[in-house]
């Protein structure tokens, strides 16, 4: 089989990245992003001028699954800032989650006994 | 071609109105998105609902699927000859040469993405049609903790279609031989640009994105460039204290033990965790865990029984400390 030798680029490798770069990369409209950092629903690490925001790289995978779902559930604008607010809560909780697992947390079972 | 059942695949007649068809294809969803769903094999069925939906909730499409007539699914079929003529008329002088298109081997969603293209590009009066980006295409790649630490090249095998002779989309199997750096991060994403799907007229290739999927390790578990593992001590290993040998990703370590360390104390092994794109590592942390024996010996029964006899010790004072007046 033909195996062919490719050069790829890494996403996260930069440290921050333009509304431009996440609207290539995610499918999702510069304007739309812009609306939803307007809105709280996507944190901007700095906003250099009104639209020209600027995203850190934690930010590709969150608009490319806002892209999937804005596209698989015909999301508007409002639903879409919903679910990118409900998934930055989720994937925090998540990430607190995996934290603690990871560092022996360990939930055991209970019985309670009367002692007198 | 084999065929595909996008009534059944939904759950609705063959009848459904479009509302009907939304609505089965909108409670699949919810059980099935990847982003929504945690059954493991939720992104295989969302394929599959996806595709389906995409066929049906498109009029013209739809009435195109059921002009194939009902076939079993999975089965060998020939679309009508007018398909094959109607897209040798759409290429006429191009793609598809003198031959006329062949379905042997195409996917029937490659086939009604085509028809999609062809018709949002103008269809066949239009001269000059407006060129379109292929698809991008995203997978999974399993690596695992070992592959990240060391870097690696991982082999990934896709079946992605391209405009073959006669123009149309046919599935061809690829393997692709990416370089994965050390200390690359799961979840972490990888373009290929130019490797996704064809475009159409004149129009440039999509991109290929590959997103790195750490698979669960039996010993480490992992948070960022961190590793954390359980170390099992016995009991007379917490109390005197020990040196222990500890594995890690680079090879076995011995480590210190102090007298009196307690069950859940984390003992740090630095730079022992996962490398980072700017050459600095990871810590390991060893997470104690008094382990007792199973079955005791009599003799081990009888050591314990005169410890119990002699110590002093009160593990549960502090419990009653505050309550106490």
């Amino acid at each position: 089989m033909k195996i062919e030798h490719t050069e790829v680029v890494w996403l996260e490798s930069r440290s921050d990245y333009s509304a431009h770069d996440l609207a290539r990369l995610s499918g999702l409209p510069a304007e739309l992003l812009n609306e939803l950092v307007d809105c709280g629903a996507l944190p901007a690490i700095a906003i250099t001028e009104p639209g020209n925001a600027r995203f850190e790289a934690a930010s590709i995978a969150l608009v490319c699954t806002a892209r999937r779902l804005r596209d698989d559930f015909e999301l508007d604008s409002n639903g879409l800032a919903v679910a990118v607010s409900l998934l930055r809560r989720m994937r925090a909780l998540e990430a607190e989650l995996a934290e603690a697992r990871a560092q022996g947390a360990v939930i055991f079972e209970h019985h309670d006994h009367e002692t007198r | 071609m084999k065929f595909k059942d996008y009534y059944e695949v939904l759950g609705v007649s063959r009848d459904a109105s479009d509302a009907d068809v939304k609505k089965a294809y909108r409670k699949l969803a919810h059980k099935y998105h990847p982003d929504v769903s945690k059954d493991p094999e939720g992104e295989e069925k969302f394929k599959d609902v996806a595709e389906a939906y995409a066929t049906l909730k498109d009029s013209g499409k739809r009435a195109a699927y059921d002009q194939l007539g009902r076939h079993r699914p999975g089965e060998e079929f020939v679309p009508p000859r007018d398909w094959q003529r109607h897209f040798a008329e759409q290429s006429a002088g191009g793609a598809f040469g003198n031959g006329g298109a062949h379905f042997e081997d195409i996917d029937l969603s490659d086939l009604f993405a085509a028809f999609a293209s062809r018709e949002s590009s103008g269809g066949r009066h239009t001269r000059a049609r407006a060129a379109s980006i292929g698809q991008d295409f995203e997978v999974s790649a399993p690596v695992t903790l070992e592959q990240v630490h060391a870097g690696v090249e991982i082999d990934i095998d896709l079946a992605v279609p391209e405009a073959g002779e006669d123009g149309m989309p046919h599935r061809v199997a690829k393997t692709f031989r990416v370089k994965i750096p050390k200390g690359a991060q799961d979840g972490q994403r990888l373009r290929l640009a130019g490797k996704g799907g064809p475009g159409r007229n004149g129009g440039r290739h999509g991109d290929l994105y590959i997103v790195l999927a750490l698979q669960p390790h039996p010993i480490y578990r992992v948070t960022g460039k961190d590793l954390y593992l359980d170390l099992p001590l016995a009991p007379w290993e917490a109390v005197l204290g020990a040196t222990v040998e500890v594995p890690t990703l680079a090879g076995t370590v011995e480590l210190n033990i102090p007298a009196g360390t307690a069950a859940g104390r984390k003992l740090r092994l630095a730079k022992r965790g996962l490398p980072s794109a700017k050459a600095e590592h990871g810590n390991l942390y060893a997470i104690v865990r008094i382990e007792v024996p199973p079955s005791p010996s009599a003799r081990e029964r009888e050591i314990y029984g005169e410890l119990q006899k002699d110590s002093t010790f009160e593990p549960r004072a502090r419990l009653f400390s505050g309550a106490q007046p």
